[in-house]
């Protein structure tokens, strides 16, 4: 009994191996001109076997090849001047031949797209809900009337909602191919609320026909208005979003200048530097600890915290200490300061930017539909720029620290009467400040490139923040910058990121005249001195 | 703008506050043409703000200061103000420390005070006699190329008085002259200040009650930013409520 | 307030480096045989006008207290200025042979000349302009600024965000002006080419006789009671306020005149290393004139020109030779001028020579802020 199972199953085996080969005729396959290839394709399409698919696959990317030899066809890899050949099916290898052994299996452009509309298809059927998702939207880009049968009988039997929303949207998109009115309507209802350019496109181009009835042309206009409509919104919305996020930096970067100054009076212009330090700290770090971890970055927080801290208190104690009282001697000494550290750290990491690599947990984003898209890095960049601000907020008021800091922003003197250390709270101050722009940096590290330079590209901004929202009051940086972050994002798309960035400048200049000491300044006689 | 006072100087319900503190709670004051008047007061009455207002270095949040009647305090910036005829002799001497005693006359000297002026201006003969005269009268004649930063405090102030002088303006407001200066320098300075009133109008702020007998002039009292009483010395140190608050017992 | 006899000292050395070049290479050329060569001619040309702008600067910083970090835009004008007359010389000389428009509007398929370009094939319009540009920024912005009384540091990060802002402008080839290539490939001016010897040696006695002027007037102006102001301003601008006098005003005329003379420095400069380029609007090249006028001795004038001369010579040094050495350097000298030279070089050499008369150190102003 289990001699003749065996046989049975051993003869099942080659008839299936036997059809599929039988089915194609590599030779054939191989020498035909392309407008037969066309024809094999189609043979193909409807031959719904796993064979046919990777058939079909391999020839789209370019590795399907004839093996005389063999008289099959196999899959062959390019090494140099010898290709790598593996059976179709298992994969397995097959040796490595030369290329006068074998006859590739050519395409050209419109076949190109044609195999890809015909792998989409088939995915439609795949188990993993991603390559169904994938194969839609690769369809949405050219939608073809003719899939039509298919993409019905896909969606009768799909479960998934979300796969299955695609898959309505993209059937609509097919039936405005239609010549019928009825049809037409009914693929406008489909796509109705769809936000993705395909979308968009689509409708444009549907409306550009002549022939269309009235009733069919009103509902797409007013689909199309609807549209556009809803992409303003929500590209307004991005845009907010992005400046957000550029707002959160420029907060963490300028609230630290804002404390210095605000305590102080001294300008410090290696602030950037400090940033920079934050930053090239995210990447030392991760040289130790594998950045796709967050544990990277939750460990990189404190230290850059400390790092740059550090270098504010050096800074502070060396430098600054010995200009007390002379605002303009200290911009420019620590501008020779900035400039050494950026040399320093040119000459230590090399002058070319370094890549940190975001978190698996902070990459991806939350796509609320097509038009907007809240990517985790800059979520996260916001909610702890929040962090900060907060915890900071706490320091300044309930901490004895932040009550003497304050008292010392407001009136040395008086402050120094009442026993205050003015000069240890100016070094900590400085600390603090420098601190969180070490932080700043980290959260750089996540949106942007880290080099050298990277201090200079936001100490103008910062001092653009520091100046327009005013000194002594921790509400109005954060006003300052938010409102600058998002001025910046939504004047991009309308000017151009240089445009936008000299119209703010120029708006920061004027603005200067009506409030020269910012928008929230402190008042009173002894801020005045 | 025809004058609705006679006043030189006319101060109605002044308020400033700084931050929520008030510092000049609904003040009036008004000085007549070519008077002396006294202004006293505990520290932190506003007599300091007061000045600050009229000579437009601050802006009061309610109330009228009007000069000569028709000029508006509370609009004009200090170099207006200084310009229409009213100098300042500052608490903290205040003059310009890098410039020799004779440059700092020399800038103080009523006149024309655009840069073209001060690029093509030659001293006049009369000029200097003036400087000259103002130099001898404050006693500072033997220090003219002395550096403003190279004197004395009592030297400081009697510069800054020279230069109240050579300003020619028509008020005159003082603030502390007698601090620092010795017991027959603060004499002189009062007899100087009697003279000067009649052409001019003074008010002078001060703390040495002595220096404010030997005025001779009516007195007004502030406190917490208005005013307390108001009347000849006698007078105002017999109101009780000056007593308690300033003078003592 | 640095010694007379060191600014004698300096003045001299720089009639003496004239008077040297003239006959050398002018005059005597075969028979003195100490003609400089091209390449030093030129680097000293260099030299002298950064000298100029140094005391440009010093003008609004040392006298009038107004620290500008955006200076070098208003020397960056004037070579615009300059560079778009040597464009307009180019005429057909060009790469693509264009008589009117020059090689990179060519490039950028442009069918006319901006009307900005209009003028500058004269040398009297060019001329005029290199004056005009920067003193009327200097004026617009200076009034804006100086109304508002905005001072201290605030005007001094506004003046980092003008020259900023500038640059952006200047980088983009849509703006006409060369774009980040900037002007270059002259080939004369006023028919002279410039790549002569003869050329070179008239424009760094030009750019000598230039500072000199620029010394001598700065002088004068600052001997007037126009002078005495602008230090009234410096230390104690509110006093000078109550004293009836328009800061403003004063400031403004300071600013616009500081501005022009940069302007020319700007002008003398392009010619003689042939090329002007958005960079030089960059915020650290301004700051980098301040270190000259820190160093040398702020409110000399003198001091000025020569810690121009002195930091540029170390820069040409380092760069040559350890050029990443230069940034350290050029920040070491920022700290240590405002740590240790409050006065400079030259008020350090006063110190001195006082200290060596036996005589106390003078009274020097507080100082810098």
């Amino acid at each position: 009994m289990v001699r003749v199972g065996s046989f049975i199953f051993s003869l099942f085996f080659l008839f299936q191996v036997a059809s599929a080969q039988t089915f194609v005729q590599g030779k054939a396959l191989a020498d035909a001109s392309l407008k037969e290839k066309a024809v094999w394709m189609e043979k193909l399409a409807s031959d719904d076997s796993e064979e046919a698919t990777r058939i079909l696959q391999y020839w789209l990317d370019g590795i399907l090849v004839y093996w005389p030899q063999e008289n099959r066809l196999v899959r062959g890899i390019k090494e140099g001047r010898r290709y790598q050949l593996q059976d179709l099916m298992t994969e397995e290898a097959l040796g490595a031949v030369s290329s006068r052994e074998i006859d590739r299996v050519k395409t050209n452009n419109s076949l190109r797209s044609a195999l890809k509309q015909v792998l989409g298809s088939r995915q439609l059927g795949s188990s993993d809900r991603n390559v169904r998702l994938s194969a839609i939207a690769e369809l949405k880009r050219r939608p073809d009337y003719k899939v039509l049968p298919l993409l019905k009988k896909r969606e009768a039997s799909e479960q998934d909602d979300q796969v299955a929303r695609q898959l309505s949207e993209l059937i609509g998109l097919v039936l405005l191919e239609s010549a019928e009115a009825n049809d037409q309507m009914e693929g406008l209802r489909r796509i109705s609320g769809g936000l993705s350019p395909e979308v968009k496109d689509s409708l444009s181009r549907f409306l550009l026909n002549p022939n269309l009835d009235p009733g069919v042309v009103e509902v797409a206009q007013r689909e199309l208005d609807a549209i556009t409509r809803s992409l303003m919104y929500w590209g307004i919305g991005q845009d907010l979003f992005f400046g957000l996020s550029l707002g959160s930096v420029l907060l963490l970067a300028a609230i630290g200048l804002a404390i210095t100054f605000g305590v102080m009076g001294v300008i410090n212009m290696a602030h950037g530097e400090f940033i920079m330090l934050g930053a090239y700290t995210t990447f030392v770090i991760q040289q130790w600890i594998p950045a796709t971890s967050m544990w990277s970055l939750l460990i990189s927080i404190p230290t850059a915290f400390v790092v740059s801290g550090t270098a504010g208190i050096i800074l502070e104690r060396l430098v600054i200490r010995h200009l007390y009282g002379r605002p303009l001697e200290t911009l420019l000494a620590t501008f020779g300061v900035s400039l050494i550290l950026q040399q320093l750290v040119r000459t230590v990491f090399g002058p070319l930017n370094q890549s940190v690599v975001t978190p698996d947990l902070l990459s991806g984003a939350l796509d609320i539909n097509a038009a907007f898209s809240v990517t985790y890095n800059r979520l996260f960049v916001i909610a702890f720029a929040l962090c900060v601000l907060v915890t900071l907020w706490g320091v300044m008021q309930r901490t004895p620290f932040g009550v003497r800091v304050r008292a010392v922003t407001m009136n040395r003197g008086m402050a120094s009467s009442m026993g205050v250390q003015t000069q240890r709270v100016d070094a900590l101050a400085f600390g603090l400040g420098s601190g969180i722009a070490g932080m700043g940096g980290v959260a750089l590290s996540q949106l942007t490139n880290v080099g050298p330079n990277l201090g200079q590209s936001y100490i103008v901004d910062s001092f653009m923040v520091v100046v327009f929202g005013g000194v002594g009051n921790l509400f109005g940086t954060v006003f300052a910058a938010l409102s600058l972050g998002v001025a910046n994002k939504m004047l991009e798309p309308l000017s151009g990121a240089v445009l936008a960035k000299i119209l703010i400048l120029v708006f920061i200049i004027l603005f200067i005249q009506k409030r020269p000491r910012g928008l929230f300044a402190l008042k009173g006689r002894a801020a005045e001195d | 703008m025809i004058p609705v006072t006679r006043s030189v100087l006319y101060l109605d319900g002044l308020s400033v506050s700084f931050d929520g503190f008030k510092a000049l709670n609904n003040l009036s004051i008004d000085l007549a043409p070519g008077e002396l008047r006294a202004v006293i007061g505990p520290n932190g009455a506003g007599k300091s703000t007061m000045m600050d207002v009229v000579t437009g270095k601050t802006r009061p949040d309610e109330g009228t200061a009007l000069f000569l009647g028709s000029h508006d305090l509370t609009v004009l910036d200090e170099t207006e103000i200084a310009n229409l005829g009213i100098g300042r002799k500052f608490q903290k001497p205040s003059v310009i420390e890098t410039l020799t005693v004779e440059e700092n006359l020399e800038l103080a000297l009523a006149g024309n005070r655009s840069p073209w002026q001060a690029i093509m201006q030659i001293l006049r003969p009369q000029d200097r006699r003036s400087m000259n005269e103002v130099a001898s009268r404050v006693g500072l004649t033997d220090a003219l190329d002395q550096l403003g930063g190279a004197l004395s405090h009592g030297q400081k102030q009697w510069l800054e008085i020279g230069m109240l002088l050579l300003q020619e303006p028509k008020v005159l407001l003082v603030d502390e002259p007698a601090a620092g200066m010795t017991d027959s320098e603060t004499l002189k300075t009062a007899e100087l200040l009697k003279s000067l009133a009649g052409e001019h109008t003074v008010m002078v702020v001060e703390h040495d009650m002595e220096f404010v007998e030997a005025l001779g002039c009516k007195v007004t009292v502030l406190h917490e930013g208005r005013v307390l009483a108001e009347g000849s010395l006698p007078h105002v140190s017999s109101n009780n409520e000056v007593i308690d608050v300033y003078l003592g017992r | 307030m640095i010694g007379l006899r060191l600014r004698q000292l300096v003045f001299a050395s720089i009639i003496a480096l004239i008077a040297y070049v003239f006959l050398a290479n002018v005059m005597f050329p075969a028979s003195m045989g100490m003609a400089l060569d091209s390449y030093s001619l030129t680097i000293v040309g260099k030299y002298l006008c950064f000298a100029i702008l140094a005391v440009a600067l010093d003008l609004v910083w040392g006298y009038c207290g107004i620290l500008s970090l955006g200076h070098a835009a208003f020397f960056s004008l004037g070579g615009y200025a300059m560079g778009m007359y040597l464009m307009r010389q180019i005429g057909e000389r060009g790469t693509y042979g264009h008589p009117v428009l020059p090689d990179f509007m060519v490039f950028l398929n442009w069918e006319q000349l901006p009307w900005f370009w209009y003028g500058f094939d004269a040398f009297w319009f060019a001329g005029l302009m290199i004056f005009f540009a920067p003193g009327i920024l200097a004026f617009v912005f200076g009034w804006f600024a100086f109304r508002s009384r905005v001072s201290g540091v605030y005007l001094s990060i506004i003046t980092q965000a003008l020259t900023y802002a500038l640059m952006l402008a200047f980088f983009r080839n849509e703006m006409g002006f060369g774009g980040n290539n900037g002007l270059t490939d002259f080939k004369d001016l006023l028919g002279y080419p410039l790549t002569s010897d003869g050329v070179r040696v008239w424009l760094m006695l030009s750019s000598g006789l230039a500072l000199l002027l620029s010394l001598f007037l700065c002088q004068k102006l600052l001997a007037t009671k126009f002078g005495r102001v602008l230090v009234a301003v410096r230390d104690s601008e509110s006093r000078t306020r109550f004293l009836g006098y328009r800061v403003e005003h004063f400031k403004l005329v300071a600013f616009v005149m500081s501005a022009m003379i940069a302007g020319l420095a700007g002008a003398l400069y392009v010619p003689q290393v042939g090329i002007i380029n958005p960079g030089e609007f960059s915020p650290l090249a301004s700051i980098e004139v301040v270190v000259w006028v820190a160093l040398g001795g702020r409110g000399s004038l003198y001091g000025a020109a020569l810690g121009a001369i002195v930091v540029n010579a170390a820069k040409t040094f380092f760069t040559g030779f350890y050029p990443e050495a230069w940034l350290f350097f050029l920040g070491a000298m920022f700290v240590i001028s405002t740590l240790y030279l409050p006065r400079g070089i030259l008020g350090a050499l006063e110190d001195l020579a006082q200290q060596v008369k036996g005589k106390a150190p003078k009274l020097s102003q507080e100082g810098l802020s």
